[in-house]
């Protein structure tokens, strides 16, 4: 531990991945804060522009633009009460508040101290599980992966919310989409309906560049565009007062966001509304939220944050990605040649560990830049919209032209940008799509071997005790929501009528 | 005419209809899926899976959970979290979507200029523009098609002053052209005309 550590430290401060952390986390910062752009976005436009980058520095900016955004996002829902991301929706409504009280600069200075403080505690609890967990599942087979990717799937039902059919319909049709091309194993083209392109299947990033760069730079602008309130040095001084009430909530937040965010499926969003819906309940000022408490800024912002983070321990440690940015930068990962699982941590310590301590490097240069800093930033939501989404829907289709020299690939994110404007606006969740597209192939792949391995018998992923208590798991996540709702609403309905008789 | 027992059914179908609308084409590519997967083969040699046994279980799969999310929603009307742990998400949810669509109430236009209804038909116009960008890519080039497309969007649609909009676009290609073309080295195509 201590020498990978060390590998870690020394990958992490060398002067060129120091230089691309802080140009991850400012662009991070950026990207979160313009409405419409969001860290998957961010993300997905630029991947490209890092492919002749070495891997680990690669994956280190990739990564900053990740948790970045997540400082970032929260500055345009205090300000402009319209979210840079969908992670910091929930801070509309005390951020928000906030602002509109004459308190934007300690909202700001409030959300960038929980965001800190949650990352770094749920940075050691990466750091501390992520490598026993990866040596745990380098004794899983066929049948044991097969089980892993379907409690990753069944996760989704669990947090999928009134959504819970909607979710599932579109995780499995983000599967679907991912079989396209000559099937894994087999010599069978598949839904390609004749088409050559389509035989090599579609490309990964250029959907998601299509989902959630076009998709979301269109829906932003059907939903138009708020003035900022502004927000002055002098704001950013807290109250100690204010202080001493977000501690706690911090704490909350954190502990919610970590143990949401290991969930594959469940990620940021819904780690903060979490705490934010658990805050209401166990707050000492639960009457004041929503009306601009500083337990509504601290509690999801510490949340969102230690989600990020806690995501990467699915994605790297079992490569199954714990949130839809992560499904984008598992995707990265594949560009460089790496496979995220067990093996890496095996094969690339100077990768995985050079890129988990960078995160320590990139939260302490966004605490120093968000806090004194966040007015400055703030004045990029004054940029007009009308400039910025022409260059970043020019950005998103030559990007894409860049990831495989053809123009198909630009046709792809077209189709997909409709198909995620379509999602968004008709509330489609985006991310369980995401990881049916990234967990089709692998789950396809454990299929096939798993079979092989039984003779044609599937079952055989219960006899091993890992596997049958990952299946007895993955069994429970799927059909308790939807028994439990099923059972809730017919108890619903046999009492209207008595209610309404009486 | 509408028995009383299809009048919850038709009072859903107005207020829900792009989700059923939705679901039901989701519904429908999993028939397709199905159908499909079929003909790939499910298994092969001893019974072991084949290239359609996951597109037939996934299309099956989403057979059913639009049919039963669109019988939720044609006759349930409730939401399947009600009462449980995840309703208490979807309350904070909904208290910060009322929040935004309250800010977004006070300001007949936004920053764009544009009324809600303008709003609603721009998503499309600049669809329309990105397909024509896309056609154009094989004669004028890659940069040029997306340039010109840039300034339309921002003259054009945007009805910002013409030189801003030039002088943004000529912006755009500067920064394309450094980093795709000089620092990436990739082969940006240049169509027909050959110009950049």
């Amino acid at each position: 531990m201590i020498e990978n550590l060390q590998l870690g430290i020394e990958t992490a401060v060398s002067p060129e991945n120091l230089l691309w952390c802080f140009i991850g986390v400012l662009l991070g910062t950026i990207i979160g804060l313009l409405p419409g752009l969001g860290s998957a976005t961010g993300v997905a436009i630029l991947l490209p522009v890092t492919l002749t980058f070495e891997p680990v520095t690669a994956l280190i900016m990739l990564a900053g633009i990740y948790y970045g955004s997540q400082y970032g996002a929260s500055t345009s829902s205090i300000l402009i009460s319209t979210p840079g991301d969908s992670s910091s929706v929930v801070l509309t409504l005390d951020g928000y508040q906030m602002a509109r009280k004459g308190r934007a600069g300690a909202a700001l200075a409030l959300s960038a101290i929980a965001s800190f403080v949650a990352a770094i505690l749920s940075l050691i609890g990466l750091i501390t599980l992520a490598g026993p967990i990866a040596r745990f599942a380098l004794n899983f087979g066929p049948a044991e992966n097969l089980a892993v990717m379907l409690l990753g799937l069944a996760t989704i039902v669990s947090f999928a919310g009134s959504n819970v059919l909607r979710g599932v319909t579109m995780a499995a049709a983000g599967i679907l989409v991912s079989l396209v091309g000559v099937a894994s194993g087999f010599s069978t083209a598949r839904f390609t309906f004749g088409s050559a392109n389509l035989l090599s299947g579609l490309d990964f990033i250029a959907v998601m560049i299509g989902i959630f760069a076009v998709g979301e730079v269109l829906h932003q602008i059907r939903r138009g565009g708020e003035r900022p309130i502004r927000a002055g040095f002098r704001d950013l001084l807290v109250t100690r007062a204010e202080l001493r009430r977000a501690a706690a909530p911090s704490l909350r937040g954190t502990g919610v966001g970590f143990a949401t965010g290991v969930l594959p499926g469940a990620g940021a969003t819904l780690a903060s509304f979490i705490a934010y819906g658990i805050e209401k309940q166990v707050s000492r000022f639960r009457t004041q939220m929503g009306k601009g408490a500083p337990e509504g800024v601290a509690a999801p912002e510490a949340a969102n944050n230690a989600a990020a983070n806690a995501s990467f321990i699915p994605t790297l440690a079992l490569g199954i990605p714990g949130s839809g940015t992560t499904a984008v930068l598992l995707g990265a990962f594949v560009i460089f040649g790496l496979q995220p699982g067990p093996l890496l941590f095996e094969q690339e310590p100077r990768l995985v560990w050079g890129l988990l301590l960078s995160f320590f490097i990139g939260n302490l240069i966004l605490l120093v830049l968000n806090l004194p800093l966040a007015p400055v930033f703030a004045q990029l939501l004054r940029i007009p919209y009308p400039y910025l989404y022409p260059f970043v829907l020019m950005m998103s289709f030559i990007g894409a032209f860049a990831l495989g020299n053809n123009t198909f690939t630009m046709a792809v994110v077209f189709f997909a940008g409709i198909l995620g404007y379509f999602m968004k606006r008709y509330d489609f969740p985006a991310a369980p799509f995401v990881l049916g597209m990234v967990l089709g192939p692998l789950l396809e792949r454990s299929l096939i071997q798993t079979s092989a391995l039984g003779d044609g018998n599937l079952l055989i992923v219960f006899e091993s005790p890992i596997g049958a208590i990952l299946m007895s798991a993955a069994i429970l996540a799927f059909a308790y929501p939807l028994a439990s709702g099923i059972i809730r609403g017919a108890r619903n309905r046999r009492k209207e009528p008595q209610e309404v008789g009486s | 005419m509408s028995t009383p027992a299809m009048a919850p059914a038709m009072a859903a179908w107005k207020r829900h209809r792009s989700d059923l609308i939705g679901t039901a084409v989701l519904g429908t590519v999993g028939t397709i899926a199905t159908v499909m997967g079929l003909g790939y083969g499910v298994f092969t040699e001893g019974n072991r899976v084949g290239p359609g046994f996951l597109p037939v279980v996934v299309g099956l799969f989403i057979l059913v959970a639009a049919g039963l999310e669109l019988g939720r929603i044609l006759f349930a009307g409730r939401a399947l979290s009600e009462g449980s742990v995840m309703a208490l998400v979807e309350d904070v949810e909904q208290e910060a979507a009322e929040q935004i669509s309250e800010t977004r109430r006070e300001e007949q236009r936004d920053t764009f200029g544009r009324t809600a209804k303008q709003r609603n038909w721009a998503p499309l116009y600049i669809f329309a523009v990105l397909a024509a960008a896309l056609l154009l890519v094989d004669l004028v080039g890659l940069v040029l098609s997306f340039a010109l497309a840039v300034a339309f969007l921002i003259i054009v649609i945007e009805r910002r002053p013409w030189w801003v909009g030039l002088l943004a676009t000529a912006g755009a290609v500067a920064f394309i052209v450094v980093i795709f073309k000089a620092l990436l080295g990739i082969p940006l195509p240049s169509g027909y005309l050959g110009l950049i």
